[in-house]
């Protein structure tokens, strides 16, 4: 008698729960606003545009829905699937955003009006196939963070080449200090320092997006003399050992602020408040661009856009989304993102003064950054994952140019 | 049994326990001191932090929302268990003690489901979900939790059933009674061990899967545990000591349940569950 | 009339047969087997997930392009020895320490209690926990250096040796009492009294593990490697949190290889290849291992 009670009971709080589930309707229009930047200061930016929006507009609620991202990509395919997607869907800028708009799932935003003049390199980083897809709110650029504190105590400067750099973390291995803190499990980073290479090795700055395209070989000389420059670099102990068992956060950036090693790469916006609270108090720290491969070189460092949002094309409230994107990048949003020490997408239009030395330094070098976007997947995941091969030496640099070229020449274009 | 020897030998013995009893619990004691660290020392210290900070539980319990996650979790874990429980033990007896025809390869069919990569079915089955209407609400993650579930319960169920005495089910036939009598008020009542040892297997299965809560749930009120504390996780950066306070006020209850069932589970395990 | 009537009550016999298993094996049918009918019906397509009015019929073009993709037999490998690895670590420890807390000795009840711990935590968890323990400048390597052991430290999760094999301790550290608990259950049903005549007959200790207790032993064997096996094939959580499948796909397994190619790739197609190899995979190793216990008794 009990099992049956039991099972009168469940099944009963099946179809209750079955029920209840399907009644969920909501008054309000909600703009969902899917994310995975739930650290540093976004969520503060967010809630304050946000809430700037909602005064604006009180029949649409904006919910703000953060999803982790090793699974954003999961999660926000099987809703674009499903047929209900994000109304506002960050998407991250390269080959997620290329293949989304591949797709045909997004709707592009070219033509509509209202929005800032964003920086010309950002907005090619963001436009395939004649149209513009996405609006970037914030963007980036990768710099080297140093410890100011530890340069002084040996007396260093910034290097502007790259001998100069081996130089430095000779000097500083003397002390058993380490020199550039680099966390390459997560294989970004290490993609981020082949990019940072070949705009040294490639002054014309075209040749990524080329072989990116497929109209030039990935085993040219200037990527072999890229990847031969990355093995140099660590072979001759600039980087820390084991990077690629080291995650970015707690693993490389761990090790900067215990001040094991003097240098940290890549470091940008979203960062800065991480490195501050980190350091033991007192200490200083500056950012410089990645030294360059010959003196007659400009240290240049790689950007991009940092956040940056699309409109998918099935999602409702389309009009009311692309109001949001607006109130994401207008003079307001701009004034709240340098407060938190944010680069907007877009040249300001007001007069204000940068006091911040690190932040000025970042802003400043957004104007030269160069491309840090691989647009074609296959090319992006295979390009990164050989690359640990590359650091470790178990692929000559010959070898990780081909195996790319190889996967680059068996996707369809 | 060891009788002879317990001096040298049960000596050794104890040592093994030991020492493996800190293999398995100096990780966990790490989580603990990291949870209990402030945000600075959260890299630096090896095992004991300068000052204990006991406040990042009460952060964790707000932030992770630690009691909606808790709630969920329990919703979808007892929500599945017991219709996986019930119809499981409905197929399992069908199969184990009514000749019928294709039993066997329904039950063969079946089997089969132990196999299935979540990762494989995820899009066509969360496509389906939402197509019939059942996405962000309880039972859209419920029933594909019954149906990975049934497989693993109505293989153990059935070799627990085959091993009972067919007369008890003769007598009962003979005396009138139903088939669903039968079930309901002689099998079930026998295997109570073996129901509760299998509510077990699936509970813990059912308690920590990650990837069909992360997609199939959108809203944050549905979360469930795994998926709440893997969210606090950003990209580049994460507060570790909130992490850890989160990991260890998650995982308190799923182990006191489990001491307090360890016995059953074990009776309902040895009780017939293992035979073939 | 008695033979038609024993007719018509076998009959009713088979219908409830049919109703009782009908429930369980409809909700298996439609969110079991129709997706991965589905999956089966996508690894001989090529589609990128989105639309569905975009599914494009390529045959067998997916599993020609598997077969000739080193980093798909690399994961095979992969997959293959974690599964023998686990399998084997997890069914032998545990073995032995059901065997020595049925011994009974001082701190096996609480033993038996703490060892279950890492059971119920999630793999997400202590994929999440043991990456920052094998951090190069982690716990482990940490302790390593306090007590000497300087040169035994090593960047785990980044040498392309070591990954794999971090993985699989990581699993074996979760997994162990679930193994252990279940012989433990299979070592209560052996009656006390062979184990007395056994050693009556003067057979020694490890005699009577041999010639009893391992024999009686072995449907509980059967079962929980076959389960080891099935769900090691199918591991996920833990692999990707604590090493995406690096470095340079050392550690990457199917279920890894599947997800990124279904959803970083967005190769829908390729991925359900993978799937289906999964699941062949998964059948043959159960068939094999069913096959082998079938013979042996």
């Amino acid at each position: 008698m009990r099992s049956k009670l039991g099972w009168v009971i469940s099944l009963l709080l099946a179809a209750i729960l079955l029920a209840v589930g399907n009644l969920c309707s909501a008054e309000q229009k909600v703009l969902r606003f899917s994310s995975w930047n739930n650290e540093g200061d976004y969520p503060a930016v967010f809630e304050i545009v946000a809430q700037r929006f909602e005064k604006d507009y009180p029949d649409y609620k904006v919910e703000i829905v953060w999803i982790p991202w090793a699974n954003y990509n999961a999660k926000t395919k099987a809703a674009i699937a499903a047929g209900d997607p994000y109304e506002i869907t960050e998407v991250h800028p390269g080959a997620w955003n290329y293949s989304l708009a591949k797709a045909g799932v997004l709707r592009p935003l070219t033509n509509e009006k209202g929005f800032p003049d964003f920086y010309e390199p950002i907005v090619a980083d963001l436009t395939f196939f004649g149209e513009q897809w996405t609006v970037p709110m914030d963007v980036n650029n990768l710099m080297v963070a140093y410890n100011k504190t530890i340069f002084d105590r040996f007396g260093l400067s910034i290097p502007r080449t790259q001998d100069e750099l081996v130089d430095i973390c000779k000097k500083l291995k003397k002390d058993n200090i380490y020199g550039i803190a680099l966390g390459n499990k997560n294989f970004w980073t290490g993609g981020d320092v082949w990019f940072q290479m070949m705009v040294y090795t490639d002054p014309t700055h075209k040749l990524v997006r080329e072989a990116d395209n497929g109209k030039v070989s990935f085993k040219k000389p200037e990527f072999v003399e890229a990847a031969k420059k990355i093995v140099e670099l660590v072979n001759k102990g600039v980087f820390v050992p084991g990077i690629n068992g080291m995650d970015y956060y707690t693993g490389a950036f761990g090790f900067f602020s215990r001040e094991k090693a003097a240098m940290f790469y890549p470091a940008g916006t979203w960062i800065v408040g991480g490195i501050d609270r980190g350091l033991p108090e007192g200490t200083e720290w500056e950012m410089f661009p990645f030294p360059a491969i010959s003196s007659d070189q400009e240290p240049t460092a790689t950007g991009g856009p940092a956040t940056n949002w699309a409109v998918p094309a099935q999602a409702n409230y389309q009009d009311a989304a692309i109001e949001l994107l607006r109130y994401l990048c207008d003079d307001e949003a701009k004034k709240t993102l340098l407060k938190y020490k944010m680069i907007p997408s877009s040249p300001l239009t007001f007069e204000l003064e940068i006091k911040d030395p690190i932040f000025k330094a970042m802003f400043d070098a957004q104007a030269t950054a160069q491309t840090r976007w691989i647009f074609h997947t296959p090319i992006y995941e295979r390009l990164t994952h050989v690359m640990q091969g590359l650091i470790d030496g178990e692929l000559t640099p010959e070898q990780f140019c081909a195996d790319v070229e190889k996967v680059s020449q068996s996707i369809e274009r | 049994m060891l009788g002879e020897n317990r001096g040298i030998k049960a000596g050794i013995l104890v040592f093994i326990l030991i020492l493996y009893s800190v293999i398995t619990l100096l990780p966990i004691i790490w989580v603990i001191s990291l949870s209990l660290r402030s945000e600075r020392e959260v890299f630096k210290v090896l095992l004991f932090p300068s000052s204990l900070h006991p406040e990042n539980y009460i952060r964790a319990l707000k932030e992770f929302r630690l009691l909606t996650l808790f709630k969920n979790s329990i919703i979808f874990t007892v929500g599945s268990v017991i219709p996986t429980l019930f119809f499981g033990a409905l197929a399992a007896y069908a199969f184990a003690k009514i000749r019928f025809p294709f039993s066997n390869l329904i039950f063969f069919i079946i089997l089969l489901g132990i196999m299935i990569p979540p990762g494989g079915v995820l899009v066509p089955l969360f496509v389906f979900m939402r197509n019939i209407g059942l996405y962000n609400s309880y039972p859209s993650l419920m029933l594909p939790y019954i149906a990975f579930g049934l497989p693993l319960a109505i293989f153990i169920l059935r070799a627990f059933f085959v091993t009972l005495p067919t007369e008890l089910i003769e007598a009962a036939r003979i005396d009138g009674c139903t088939e669903l009598g039968i079930f309901l008020r002689i099998m079930l009542p026998i295997s109570r061990s073996a129901l509760i040892a299998v509510a077990i297997l699936v509970s813990i299965a059912n308690w920590n899967e990650f990837l069909l809560a992360l997609v199939f749930l959108g809203k944050e009120s549905l979360q469930t545990l795994p998926v709440g504390i893997a969210a606090f996780c950003g990209q580049y950066v994460a507060p570790w000591q909130i992490i850890a306070a989160g990991v260890i006020l998650a995982t308190i209850p799923a182990f006191l349940g489990y001491v307090a069932l360890q016995n059953q589970f074990i009776k309902g395990m040895a009780a017939g569950a293992l035979k073939r | 009339m008695y033979g038609s009537g024993k007719l018509s009550i076998n009959a009713k016999r088979q219908a409830t047969g049919f109703l009782f298993v009908l429930p369980a094996f409809s909700i298996f049918l439609i969110f079991l087997i129709y997706p991965i009918g589905f999956t089966f019906y996508l690894s001989f397509t090529k589609w990128m997930g989105f639309k569905f009015s975009e599914i494009k019929f390529v045959g067998l073009a997916n599993f020609v392009n598997l077969f000739q993709d080193r980093i798909f037999w690399r994961a095979l490998k992969n997959t293959i020895i974690y599964v023998g690895a686990t399998t084997l670590f997890l069914n032998i420890l545990g073995l032995s320490f059901a065997l020595i807390i049925d011994s009974k000795v001082r701190g096996s009840r609480v033993c038996k209690v703490i060892y279950f711990l890492p059971v119920v935590m999630c793999p997400v968890v202590i994929g999440i926990m043991w990456s920052r323990l094998l951090d190069p400048f982690g716990f482990v390597n940490q302790l390593l250096g306090r007590v000497g052991l300087e040169r035994l430290t090593h960047p785990w999760l980044g040498e392309a040796k070591y990954a794999l094999f971090a993985v699989v301790m990581a699993t074996v550290w979760q997994w162990m009492a679930y193994d252990m608990v279940i012989y433990y259950a299979g070592l209560q049903d052996i009656p006390v009294e062979l184990h007395e005549v056994a050693s009556l007959d003067g057979a020694s200790y490890w005699q009577r593990l041999r010639y009893v207790t391992l024999p009686l032993l072995r449907p509980v064997t059967t079962m929980i490697v076959l389960l080891n096996l099935i769900g090691g094939i199918k591991v996920f959580d833990m692999i990707f949190v604590m090493t995406g499948g690096g470095p340079n796909y050392h550690s990457e397994v199917l279920s890894t290889y599947l997800y990124s190619q279904g959803f970083t790739y967005n190769f829908m197609g390729y991925a359900s290849a993978i799937g289906v190899i999964i699941v062949l995979l998964s059948f043959t190793t159960a068939y094999f291992r069913l096959r082998v216990s079938y013979e042996a008794v």
